[in-house]
């Protein structure tokens, strides 16, 4: 957030805030400030100007009691009517002409008392609109009529002249838009499903993220968590609406659009062909860059190709979304890798910008006795059991097989296990099932498949013969008090040791990124204590002028869609530092983050709205049987079930303005 | 669990009634079941809902502010008001905010009469207006062809934009702009073939979307509604004919009442000038002269009496109704004494329907074509169908968005659907058969095939396995020019479906191919059970209007109506029409040119056809005309033709008379006459008549009932005779096809034979149909000449620029026209559209065929 200061940093007084429809009115006096109303709202924009107010879908924030409010909510609706009414209901198209038209006569002097009316009156019918972009509109501007109306009489009666703030910058956004790391315009790309545009749905997906197919599929889909149709009913398929994008494309046979900008002349590299390498590699391929990306593995995707296995992410399909980036002209070299064959300092010198995406391979030692031993039977962790059976590195699965973990990984590799052959694949977990980190779906899809479950218990020893795994003592634990992440904290129960007669034990309790490569650098990238590369501002930019770094090498081992919004920023950024020397942020990215930390979705809100529709669900491959292949376990949602799925969206959409000094 | 897809109901309550509805379906389909009207702008219940006007406000119990009943899809048990005073209110604010702005142009408005925004201000007496804004729309856009836009009155219900999107799937209208300035724009195309959705300004509720040709011409109130059959495509497109005085206005359709729905072909929407064109036919010429009716007939007569049938020879048109093909027939076999008739059929779906006839005991398509929207997977073989019959376009698209079809479209160009298809196989001409072989043969082999279906109905199901085993799929997939991969996927997709419809066209019916082509087809649609169940079928389409019905009559010398054989029944025919006998032999059409080169035939009665044109080998075809001693040209426009001929009889066009079409699915239409025959125009049925009278001495009734009983006594063609429907007529209906147990014949599959070198592909364009449209100012106004398609590599080749003029040439002749360079050709073919008598590009290519080896020059 460095562009931005935090107002739980320096506290600010506030003159007005309506937001949230709680009035707090210090014009009269008071103390309310931004920190006691818990609104985390920024008070510097872009770090050389103050804001002055902020207007919303939920209210008015005065800062500065100079701030014309009234000039200001001229101009609110006129952004809002010009550049983000997509004209496509009567209300919103002609009622929000009329509000700003309205607003502007009022502000010209040429207002009268009767156009309060008018505006009261329209704020009402704009209820009706299809979506709540013009909707939501209008609740600052009857905040304004109804709380500073003095003001508005000043200029309809007292012939009071505008006082325009320094600037003013507005932003389109939604709650799941805003809670997608990589900002994904969904309710476009859902409204353009519901229309039957599955190509102008996935040219909308691609302005954010070039890897729709994984995305649509593996994405732990925190929009989903934001969707306002959750509190009608069920949460819109959001990801899964993705796929149907971007399967349709495939399955036509389309080629992916090529529009590329002329060539800038700019070398970039990007080090590792994982989401946010080849998201960031597409971005500024798309701006004209020359882009090579380097990969020490023999095939494109990361931990998405080599950690999720083929029943979830067909690597086919990977495959195809890497052909696409590099049919842009972004070659990739396979086998190639950062501190073993080249060092950060040559790439450095050979290009004009790096960007690391090297992710978190590295396993998390469990602490147990044994574990370095090198007995024949020990895996040296989850991720790499999953690579050596993807990559077909000869690893043999024996028959019973214990996989220590609870998050996507551990559930991956018991999964996986079952796959290659094992007859019994028993999760350890030191925690239930409820605290188990790893999506539900997957433990339910794991469970169905016969995987067998032993919760609350925690390895302590590894048990052998001759050099060779033959089980894992494990004691058994109860939950205490909740830590740090809210979840009881598990306590082992004195002396109820016991093992569990097994072949293999895999570990899988979490990957740190392997930044071994910065060890003989004086690039002077500063590192975090969880081993992950710093970077600035949301610039994604490290302490090494024109090196950067995002995904998990940069947040620690997180999801593909943080890895696609950390690709995408850097892009942006990159472009910028490649072609004015400034790795800043644009006014879009300033105010995705200042809403961002704001918060877009209030789960308290009550939606007018008639429910009772269920979420729409892809077809899936039933049972068991299914666990004797990899073949793709969910099955494509039909087109015309998507189109029934999309129309249950309502389509989110707020305007956010800033007024600022400067 | 989904909210459409189950048959479960829903009840719900409106203004106090109880209705169930289907799962899924929204509220104001509720209300429309009780009878309850929910005003809208913007509602049309065949494209996907909008919800832009917000006019259809409703209430419901426990929901905090209305909502759209359009959109709201309707859950159990919920209470809805439609009327209250609040609510009133609201719409009435809703309909003052759509008319900030709205001109006050409804005196000069084309829509005024017919528009739903002057009704709804009527009903709900929108007198003031409150609300006022800066004026932002867009000027009107007159720059489109054929449709003017007209933003300051449109509503942006999106109509348009969804009809042309969901239902014809080629019209490029989208809203653009933000705000209050955001209008419907399109896409700037400079399309080869361009496609004007015509349907826009059929379902615009306003004056927004205005016909060009239409504009300020009538006003609506005016207009008299014909229920009548549109003239293109062989899938009866009912259409009602809005005339006025005399003459046709325009050509519009009605929703919900028949499975076209109301959505109307191109040449429906713009390409129904030539009625009203200056070059009609008026009088009867002798030797170019005019002269009575009379006289022309006697001369016709007496030239008939004087040269004797031997000499005599005419050809028919898929144009004519069944009952003046019928009256033709027996106008040439029991009054001239000839047997020596035939028609363009023979060039083309003649030969398709003997085959079908003859492997599947079929005639025409297997199923309505209605089922094609429900089959799973829908095969386009050798048809820009979106072009040759456009309402079956309109199943396909159905089929693709409401049934999650998979679309393969198997074509050598890249034809409009090709790029909305799952699979596009782009093959070598001369490879169709082998194609349509390799893939019922993948079919077979993935254990995919239709078996108990091919155990009950083919009667040599032993050869299946002999026949495939020679087909090499690798083999054929390079000759054919596509991948095997592709092959092979568009096999699984037939394999798997469920449903499968087959759907092919011109370029199988007109091909070299033709014959092992139909059959090949015949193959894959046992083998992919196309043929059984009440979903796909298979279906071959052609661009007239009444293909089928000129093949059930017996234009032809093999066979007499209802296909039987001609030497075996020709002494029952005889006797029903009281003469002696029938002639014997009978030439079909290339004999007949060879004989007029020959000089044995003499007298050739051309009705309502063109070879000078549309025939291959026109250049023959001129030569042959010019020599013959007496040419008879029934028509409705004069052209090159009637210049020559020494008889002209002047036609009525379609939409002065009356009379059967019938479909490929085998339906049955009624054609109405709208106005009176131009000039001294009669119709084909009366000239006919009379001369039958003048032939035998006999009266011929014109009552087209009692012509069809006639035809239904002596043939098997129809289980019932006489006029039924509401809105749109139907004249007769046809036995259904039910293949009879062991009675299908599996083809042997034949070899590729794919040409090399430049191929040029003569064909239909979407602006036009026959030579008809060519004297239509609107389907001119887009395609007003012909030009030959040909691929950026075979254009840098030839040193050939976009807009030169070039000649091709093949061993039967040459034609010159301007070169159109496009994506749509792959290298090694040009293509041609057939319709312009300026190009005639039909000179080159050879008879019986659709494709040429050409060398392409410049100049």
């Amino acid at each position: 957030m460095g562009a931005w200061v935090l107002q739980e940093v320096i506290l600010s007084e506030i003159v007005f805030s309506s937001w949230g429809r709680k009035i707090v009115d210090n014009r009269k006096g008071g103390e309310a400030d931004l920190a006691s109303l818990k609104l985390k709202l920024p008070t510097e924009y872009l770090g050389d100007s103050k804001v002055r107010a902020f207007m919303g879908w939920d209210g008015v924030v005065l800062l500065d009691k100079d701030t014309d409010i009234v000039a200001m909510a001229a101009e609110y609706m006129k952004r809002v009517q010009e550049k983000h009414c997509c004209g496509k209901c009567t209300p919103g198209k002609k009622g929000t002409r009329v509000l700003q038209d309205t607003l502007a006569r009022i502000l010209q002097g040429y207002g009268e008392e009767k156009d309060l009316e008018i505006i009261q009156n329209l704020s009402s019918l704009l209820e009706d609109c299809k979506c709540t972009l013009c909707m939501t509109s209008v609740i600052p501007i009857m905040d304004t009529v109804t709380h500073f109306r003095d003001d508005y009489m000043a200029y309809i009666s007292g012939g009071r002249k505008p006082k325009y703030a320094g600037g003013y910058r507005d932003k389109l956004t939604a709650p799941c838009m805003d809670k997608c790391p990589a900002h994904i315009d969904i309710p476009a790309y859902i409204e353009d499903i519901k229309n039957y545009r599955f190509d102008d749905s996935l040219a909308t997906i691609r302005e954010r993220m070039p890897i729709a197919a994984v995305c649509g599929r593996v994405c732990p889909h925190p929009c989903e968590t934001a969707c306002r149709r959750a509190l009608v009913d069920e949460p819109i398929s959001i990801m899964v609406l993705k796929r149907v994008a971007s399967d349709h494309e495939w399955m036509h046979h389309k080629p992916a659009p090529k529009l590329t900008k002329p060539p800038t002349g700019k070398k970039v590299m990007v080090v590792g062909a994982g989401p946010a390498g080849l998201t960031c590699a597409y971005n500024l391929a798309l701006q004209g860059h020359k882009v090579k990306i380097i990969e020490m593995l023999s095939e494109p995707g990361g931990t998405v190709a080599v950690g999720i296995p083929d029943y979830r992410m067909p690597r086919h399909l990977l495959q195809r979304e890497a052909d696409n980036i590099a049919a842009l002209g972004v070659e990739i070299e396979y086998g190639v890798k950062l501190g073993r064959d080249v060092s950060l300092k040559e790439l450095k010198q050979q290009y004009d910008a790096v960007f690391l995406g090297t992710g978190a391979f590295k396993s998390k030692p469990m602490g147990v006795e044994g574990e370095d031993a090198g007995y024949d039977g020990f895996s040296s962790g989850g991720i790499n059991y999953l690579r050596a059976v993807a990559l077909n590195e000869g690893m043999k699965t024996p028959k019973r097989v214990v996989v220590v973990g609870g998050g996507n990984t551990a559930i991956d590799c018991v999964r996986i296990a079952l796959r290659e052959g094992a007859e019994e694949s028993i999760l350890v977990y030191r925690r239930t099932r409820n605290e188990m980190p790893a999506e539900s779906y997957e433990v339910d899809d794991a469970d169905e498949e016969n995987v067998k479950f032993e919760f609350l218990v925690n390895p302590t020893r590894l048990v052998t013969k001759d050099n060779k795994i033959t089980g894992v003592e494990v004691i058994k634990m109860e939950l205490g008090e909740p830590d740090d992440s809210g979840r009881r904290r598990p306590q082992p129960v004195k002396g109820s040791e016991y093992v569990i007669p097994c072949d293999m034990v895999i570990p899988a309790i979490g990957q740190d990124p392997d930044l071994s490569y910065l060890d003989d650098s004086d690039s002077g990238i500063k590192q975090t204590r969880w081993n992950s590369i710093v970077t600035h501002g949301g610039t994604m930019m490290t302490d090494d002028d024109g090196v950067f770094a995002g995904g998990d090498c940069e947040y620690g081992a997180m999801t593909v869609v943080v890895a696609v919004g950390h690709g995408k920023r850097a892009a942006s950024v990159m472009n910028r530092y490649l072609t004015d020397g400034k790795a800043i942020l644009d006014d879009d990215e300033a105010l995705e983050d200042a809403v961002n930390s704001l918060g877009v979705f209030n789960d308290d809100e009550n939606i007018p709205v008639l429910g009772g529709l269920h979420r729409e669900h892809q077809p899936k491959i039933d049972g068991p049987e299914r666990a004797t292949n990899n073949d793709e376990i969910e099955l494509a949602m039909p087109e015309s079930q998507a189109v029934v799925e999309a129309d249950r969206c309502l389509r989110c959409y707020r305007v956010a303005m800033v007024a600022i000094d400067k | 669990m989904s909210n459409k897809s189950e048959n479960a109901m829903v009840n719900l309550t409106i203004d106090g009634q109880d209705v169930q509805i289907e799962a899924g379906a929204t509220i104001i389909v509720a209300a429309e079941k009780l009878g309850i009207k929910i005003p809208t702008m913007c509602y049309l219940k065949k494209v996907s809902t909008t919800g832009a006007c917000r006019v259809c406000l409703v209430d419901v119990e426990g929901v905090d502010t209305p909502v759209t009943a359009c959109n709201t899809v309707a859950t159990d048990g919920i209470v809805v008001t439609t009327s209250t005073p609040e609510l009133e209110k609201q719409r009435k604010d809703m309909i003052r905010l759509m008319l900030v702005n709205h001109p006050l142009d409804c005196p000069v408005c084309d829509a005024a009469g017919e528009c739903d925004l002057q009704d709804i201000c009527f009903d709900y007496h929108v007198l003031d207006q409150p609300f006022t804004a800066e004026d932002v729309a867009v000027a009107k856009i007159t720059d489109w062809p054929l449709i003017e836009n007209v933003p300051s009155r449109c509503v942006l219900c999106e109509k348009c934009v969804k009809v042309g999107y969901e239902l014809t799937g080629i019209g490029d209208f989208r809203v653009v702009e933000r705000g209050d300035k955001a209008y419907i724009g399109r896409k700037d195309s400079n399309q080869i073939d361009p496609y004007i959705e015509g349907n826009a300004v059929a379902v615009c509720p306003v004056g927004a979307m205005i016909s060009k040709p239409f504009k300020h011409s009538a006003r609506s109130w005016t207009l008299d509604k014909v229920a009548s059959i549109g003239f293109a495509g062989g899938s009866l497109e009912q259409v009602d004919l809005n005339v006025k005085n005399n003459k046709l206005y325009r050509i519009t359709s009605q929703d919900d009442v028949t499975i076209n729905d109301g959505l109307l072909s191109f040449d429906s929407s713009f390409g129904y000038g030539f009625v009203n064109s200056t070059e009609r036919l008026l009088a009867p010429m002798v030797n170019q002269g005019a002269v009575e009716w009379s006289e022309a007939l006697k001369t016709v007569v007496a030239k008939a009496k004087e040269l004797g049938g031997e000499a005599i020879a005419g050809l028919s048109s898929a144009r004519l109704t069944v009952e003046e093909n019928y009256l033709f027939q027996k106008l040439f076999r029991a009054g001239f004494k000839s047997n020596n008739l035939d028609s363009e059929a023979r060039f083309g779906m003649q030969r398709s329907s003997e085959q079908l006839s003859k492997v599947l005991g079929l005639r025409g398509a297997s199923a309505g074509i209605e089922q094609i929207a429900a089959a799973d997977a829908v095969l386009v073989f050798g048809s820009d169908i979106t072009s040759e019959q456009p309402q079956i376009n309109y199943q396909i698209q159905k089929a693709c968005r409401q049934n999650d079809a998979q679309l393969l479209v198997v074509n050598m160009r890249q034809v409009r659907i090709a790029e909305q298809s799952n699979c596009f196989l782009n093959y070598v001409p001369g490879s169709e058969a082998a194609l349509a072989g390799a893939l019922t043969k993948l079919i077979v082999e993935n254990g995919q095939a239709a078996d108990a279906f091919l155990k009950k109905y083919v009667k040599n199901t032993a050869d299946i396995k002999k026949s495939l085993a020679k087909v090499n799929v690798e083999k054929v997939a390079k000759a054919a020019g596509v991948s095997v991969e592709l092959l092979k996927e568009v096999a699984v997709a037939l394999g798997e479906a469920s449903s499968v419809a087959l759907v092919f066209g011109g370029d199988v019916t007109k091909s070299a191919q033709c014959v092992e082509t139909t059959q090949a087809l015949a193959n894959l649609a046992m083998v992919s059970g196309a043929l059984g169940g009440d979903a796909g079928g298979l279906f071959p389409a052609d661009e007239k209007p009444n293909m089928q019905g000129l093949l059930d009559v017996g234009v032809c010398p093999e066979s007499l109506p209802g296909y039987q054989d001609y030497a075996k029944g020709s002494a029952k025919f005889a006797q029903a029409w009281g003469v002696a006998a029938l002639p014997e032999g009978g030439m079909n059409a290339e004999q007949v040119l060879a004989a007029i080169e020959a000089g044995t035939i003499k007298f050739l009665y051309l009705a309502g056809t063109n070879p000078l044109v549309t025939f291959p080998e026109s250049g023959r075809w001129k030569a042959a005309l010019k020599k013959v001693e007496f040419l008879v040209v029934q028509d409705i426009l004069s052209s090159e033709l009637t210049e020559l001929a020494d008889v002209v009889l002047p036609a009525a066009a379609y939409s002065e008379k009356s009379g059967t079409y019938i479909s490929c699915d085998n339906r049955s239409g009624l054609l109405q006459k709208a106005i009176c025959p131009a000039g001294e125009a009669q119709s084909d049925k009366q000239i006919f008549a009379q001369l039958l009278e003048g032939m035998l001495g006999k009266s011929q009734s014109l009552c087209n009932q009692t012509i069809l009983e006639e035809l239904a006594g002596l043939t098997d063609l129809f289980t019932e005779v006489g006029v039924s429907g509401e809105t749109y007529l139907s004249s007769c209906v046809k036995q259904g096809y039910a293949p009879a147990a062991a009675a299908l014949t599996f083809s042997a599959c034949a070899a590729a034979t794919p040409t090399k070198g430049l191929q040029l592909i003569s064909g239909k364009m979407h602006a036009h149909t026959g030579v008809t449209s060519t004297y239509a100012a609107g389907a001119l106004e887009i395609a007003p000449e012909g030009y030959i398609e040909i691929s950026v590599a075979d254009a840098d080749k030839a040193g050939i620029a976009d807009g030169a003029q070039v000649s091709v040439k093949s061993a039967v002749g040459s034609a010159s026209g301007v070169a159109r360079i496009s994506g749509y050709v792959p290298q090694g073919i040009l293509f041609a559209p057939y319709h312009f008598a300026g190009l005639n590009i039909q000179q080159v290519v050879p008879t019986g065929q659709n494709t040429v080896a050409v060398e392409i020059s410049k100049g």
